[in-house]
């Protein structure tokens, strides 16, 4: 009973908002039925109406999924802290971080569903109704451990949620086992997006040790900074006083995680390198370009400049300005997302495996389908953070 | 080994073809057409001058108006109708050619699916009757007859002075081919007599890693025979014009791969770096 | 066609519904709505686009996976596909179903001292196996490499010369190697692409889901995906087809090359080997130890392409 009026209430306070609540809204849902009109187009024609061939089969839509599942991990770099050194001050704002990781879940979700040639056929993935290819497929493996951290963090975070809602402190013999749980689980979800490319043998680029290493680093950096970004815009729009301690800590998490994230990168660079092999060709590609075609170059290298100018900035005192904190956070979740997807998924298919540079460059369709899966995930967002900041800040809770 | 034996599937249609086309002679008094219809041939060839390929239509051409008069039950397998029709009329000659001896031992029975001998190829016979007009056996120039006939296999290949027309063509039977031995070899056992020299392709393709199986790849084995791919007197395969490379898909520009500039093979690249 | 050239067709939605599935998207908080929402409105698009009859759409979705098929409800499958394929194509298709046979395994040798690439094979793949002509997709490329090298990047997929051979290039026709180890066979989610009795690699076509995962995980680039829906000139069409091979595909499923299958389950060669004028390809059982191919696997100097992967593949390249 308690609990159908927190749904209640919580549903409630998705329609009580000011005017740039309900502006923000109306933008990400005109962009979500462009997206979804765009969609519907891809369904009518197939998928014909992307830019990916069977040279590079995989584009944007994949390139996206792996980076969303990076920042799918933003709520575990907090929980971590928060539930397990019992930090006060990090405590506060996990839920809205979990909220980030829910919507980061649904939208990489999404974003393998529109990449299927057909969708209508999901069912064939369901254990027992359709055929599993349980464990010998590394993408069966990711649907199963992406709905389970999916599941699990809607848990979590309902119960924290609930038990703010009740003015109850959480119990912590129902929490802990799942917080632990929780936590494998978000390693697992970026260790097994990364088998699902490394353990192709078929594609050199991937096929390395250090990827899921990279994964974790990655998205240890620029899951906190996608959170801290929306922190900042909370606290200054008032929504939610972040305290700075938070903000402090965050930032130390991002600084070293976006450490290793670069030391790994640049191992894995020297190792392509060093000796030209061609096993390197699709890093040559990346880097340079190869036989004068060079799509790739531009966005790796903006990667890398993103990704070492956030670097200066957070090392740097430079961080202590909101504005540069910001910036950098940008910089940062944009980087990270460039190198793991068009940076990874993209190059992994140049040179195919019989030598041929084929590029790839999405079509407007493609972009429009994925700018609609992104206003449909911030939408989620909004709304998971809104109601988390209400409970929080107790504005909603059991009378 | 038994397993050298050889069953020749050619011979039943040829039995059966001979005495249709002679049923057919008998009542159309064309005794002559064989021979009239061989000068045609060899006319159009001195005029167009034309190569092999032009002439198999020529041929195929011929044999759709031997079909029209006579529907046959084997229409289907029209291949071997004209070979049969230019055939010599007797069809003893086989007991003469005893079974083949090769050394290799233990490849897999087969028939032989031959071209025989074309309508281009009229009966040596015909004018080689071995009385008015006999086969000289010295290397010259020839200048009337046979001049269509690219020789780039006694010239080219393996050299002038070496060897001549007689040396594969039996001049005292000559609608048969002559060994090195001079022992006669029917036009359907052509790889006998290539084989006297290429002896690994001979083996390669008795045993199946030269040449082509037809039909099935179970069952009874039915192979070409060397001049179905090779022309006897020039045998490298004349280069063709491809097919067309794999276009773009839909709603795509291809950009032909293009290649790393610079040398691509390593002694060049050994060049270019001392020059550099 | 005339539809992608104007996108504003398929937005056509009425004001009040924008309306409508804009309140719906405030209310709905939970994604999984979304995509259940999604995934029906798929299946009706689809089914919509591909059937007239309701039943027959309905059973398609329902359609169980190959091997879990019993007899009659295959051959009320096949039936079914028949019927649809007719009302498509204007060309009765019969849809054979031929198991493999006892005792074989299927292997291919191809001599590539002998192609001269004049690309036959290709073109007769094409014309035998029914593949989608709008989007041109060919299960054989032949690549034009230096004669001292076997680096594929320096490959030319697309020479396009008066005449071929040319002098100094070799030819190298590479098509699905039929591994014993198929790394897309594990890749696949849904086990929609398996390997037969007969060491052939295929696809039911009726249960990919179109993930294209097994597409990155093949090691010789053999699998093409369906990227719009087929078309085929009706005169062009095979109508001899197998379940598992050239029988005519839809949108947004993988195929590839079966080593024509429903040509070489009934004793036949495939339709490259036998369009190949230098006789370059050797087809057979390799279990039956006086094959030809067995000839060439133990006589010849024979490699296969890379090996190094454990993929053990059963197409071997040798030369003269």
């Amino acid at each position: 009973m308690e609990f159908i009026r927190f749904c209640f209430d919580g549903v409630k306070e998705i329609f009580r908002g000011g005017k740039l609540y309900w502006s923000w809204m109306g933008v990400l849902a005109v962009v979500a039925l462009f997206g979804a009109s765009a969609y519907l187009q891809q369904l009518q024609q197939g998928l014909v109406v992307t830019g990916m061939s069977d040279q590079v089969s995989w584009g944007i839509y994949i390139a996206s999924f792996t980076s969303l599942v990076g920042i799918a991990a933003a709520a575990i770099m907090l929980i971590i802290p928060a539930y397990i050194f019992h930090d006060m001050d990090i405590k506060e704002i996990v839920i809205p971080a979990e909220g980030l990781a829910i919507a980061a879940c649904v939208m990489s979700m999404m974003f393998v569903l529109i990449d299927l040639g057909r969708p209508d056929r999901m069912w064939h993935l369901l254990p027992y109704i359709g055929r599993f290819n349980f464990p010998k497929s590394m993408l069966a493996w990711d649907v199963l451990v992406l709905n389970v951290y999916l599941f699990l963090t809607m848990i979590i975070s309902v119960y924290l949620l609930f038990s703010k809602y009740k003015g109850k402190e959480p119990k912590f013999s129902i929490y802990f086992p799942l917080v632990i749980l929780s936590i494998f689980s978000a390693l697992s979800i970026h260790t097994v997006t990364a088998f699902l490319f490394s353990s192709n043998v078929a594609r050199s680029f991937w096929h390395t040790g250090l990827l899921a290493p990279r994964f974790i680093a990655s998205a240890f950096s620029a899951g906190p900074a996608f959170f801290l970004l929306t922190a900042l815009v909370m606290r200054y729009t008032k929504v939610f006083p972040v305290k700075e301690i938070a903000i402090k800590r965050l930032t130390t998490i991002i600084t070293i995680a976006l450490e290793i994230n670069l030391f790994l990168l640049l191992a894995e660079v020297f190792t392509e390198f060093y000796h030209q092999t061609e096993h390197s060709a699709s890093a040559a590609y990346l880097f340079f370009g190869l036989g004068g075609k060079t799509a790739l170059v531009p966005w790796i290298w903006s990667s890398v400049f993103l990704n070492i100018s956030a670097l200066v900035i957070f090392v740097l005192p430079l961080k202590k300005n909101t504005i540069f904190l910001a910036l950098a956070c940008l910089f940062l979740v944009v980087g990270v997302w460039i190198e793991k997807g068009m940076g990874l998924v993209v190059p992994g298919f140049i040179p195919t495996p019989l030598g041929e540079v084929y590029e790839y460059t999405p079509t407007f369709i493609e972009v429009q389908i994925s700018m609609g899966v992104w206003a449909i995930g911030l939408m989620l967002y909004t709304i998971l953070a809104k109601i988390s900041i209400a409970v929080n800040l107790e504005r909603i809770r059991l009378t | 080994m038994s397993t050298n034996k050889i069953t020749f599937y050619s011979v039943r249609y040829a039995v059966a073809f001979c005495a249709i086309f002679f049923f057919a002679f008998s009542f159309s008094n064309s005794s002559l057409s064989i021979g009239q219809e061989v000068e045609e041939v060899v006319e159009n060839k001195t005029e167009t001058d034309a190569e092999e390929e032009s002439e198999e239509e020529d041929e195929e051409s011929d044999d759709e108006e031997e079909e029209d008069d006579e529907a046959m039950p084997w229409d289907d397998e029209d291949d071997e109708e004209i070979k049969v029709f230019k055939f010599p009329q007797s069809t003893e000659f086989l007991p003469n050619f005893p079974i083949f001896k090769v050394k290799y031992a233990g490849f897999p029975e087969f028939k032989i699916k031959g071209r025989l001998r074309s309508s281009e190829y009229f009966l040596c016979s015909e004018c080689h009757d071995g009385v008015e007009l006999k086969p000289r056996p010295i290397i010259r120039e020839l200048r009337k007859e046979h001049t269509n006939i690219n020789l780039d296999h006694i010239k080219q290949e393996h050299g002038t002075e070496k060897f001549w027309c007689t040396t594969c063509h039996d001049t005292s039977r000559p609608d048969y081919l002559v060994g090195l031995k001079k022992q006669s070899i029917h036009f359907d056992q052509s790889f006998l007599l290539c084989g006297q020299c290429h002896s690994q392709n001979q083996k390669d393709w008795l045993f199946g890693a030269h040449g082509k199986r037809t039909g099935n790849w179970n069952g009874e084995r039915t192979i070409l025979l060397c001049t179905e791919c090779h022309s006897p007197h020039s045998p490298a395969l004349e280069p063709a014009s491809p097919n067309p490379p794999p276009p773009p898909r839909q709603g795509q520009i291809l950009v032909k791969s293009v290649h790393p500039e610079g040398p691509r093979k390593t002694w060049d690249k050994f060049i270019y770096s001392k020059q550099h | 066609m005339s539809e992608k050239n104007n996108p504003a067709k398929t937005v056509e939605t009425p004001e009040n519904s924008d309306v409508s599935r804009r309140e719906l998207f405030k209310k709905t908080a939970i994604a999984g709505t979304i995509a259940a929402a999604g995934a029906v409105s798929t299946t009706i698009a689809a089914s919509n686009v591909e059937s007239g009859g309701l039943s027959d759409a309905l059973d398609e979705f329902f359609q169980k996976h190959y091997q879990e098929m019993s007899k009659e409800e295959m051959q009320k499958a096949i039936a079914r596909l028949e019927r649809k394929a007719k009302e498509k194509h204007g060309k009765e298709i019969h849809i054979g179903n031929t198991p493999p046979l006892e005792g074989v395994l299927f292997g291919y040798a191809l001599n590539i001292s002998k192609c001269k690439g004049y690309r036959k094979c290709v073109d007769a793949c094409v014309a035998e196996n029914n593949q989608n002509r709008d989007t041109t997709i060919q299960y054989i490329r032949v690549l034009e490499l230096e004669n001292e090298s076997m680096n594929f990047e320096e490959a030319d997929h697309y020479y396009d010369r008066e005449t071929v051979p040319h002098t100094g290039k070799k030819y190298f026709p590479i098509q699905c190697q039929q591994c014993e180890n198929p790394p897309c066979v594990t890749a696949c989610p849904v086990e929609a692409t398996w390997k037969e009795a007969d060491g052939i690699t295929v696809i039911d076509y009726n249960w990919c889901i179109g993930c294209r995962y097994c597409a990155a995980a093949c090691p010789y680039w053999a699998r093409k995906f369906n990227w719009s829906e087929p078309s085929i000139p009706e005169e062009k069409i095979n109508p001899e087809t197998h379940y598992l091979s050239n029988r005519p595909r839809m949108r947004g499923v993988m195929e590839k090359c079966t080593f024509c299958l429903q040509r070489t389950r009934k004793g036949k060669l495939p339709a490259c080997l036998e369009a190949c004028p230098t006789g370059a390809r050797v087809f057979g059982n390799i279990l039956d130890p006086k094959s030809e191919i067995r000839y060439v696997l133990e006589n010849k100097k024979v490699f296969r392409l890379k090996e190094e992967l454990n993929t053990e593949p059963k197409f071997w390249y040798y030369s003269d």
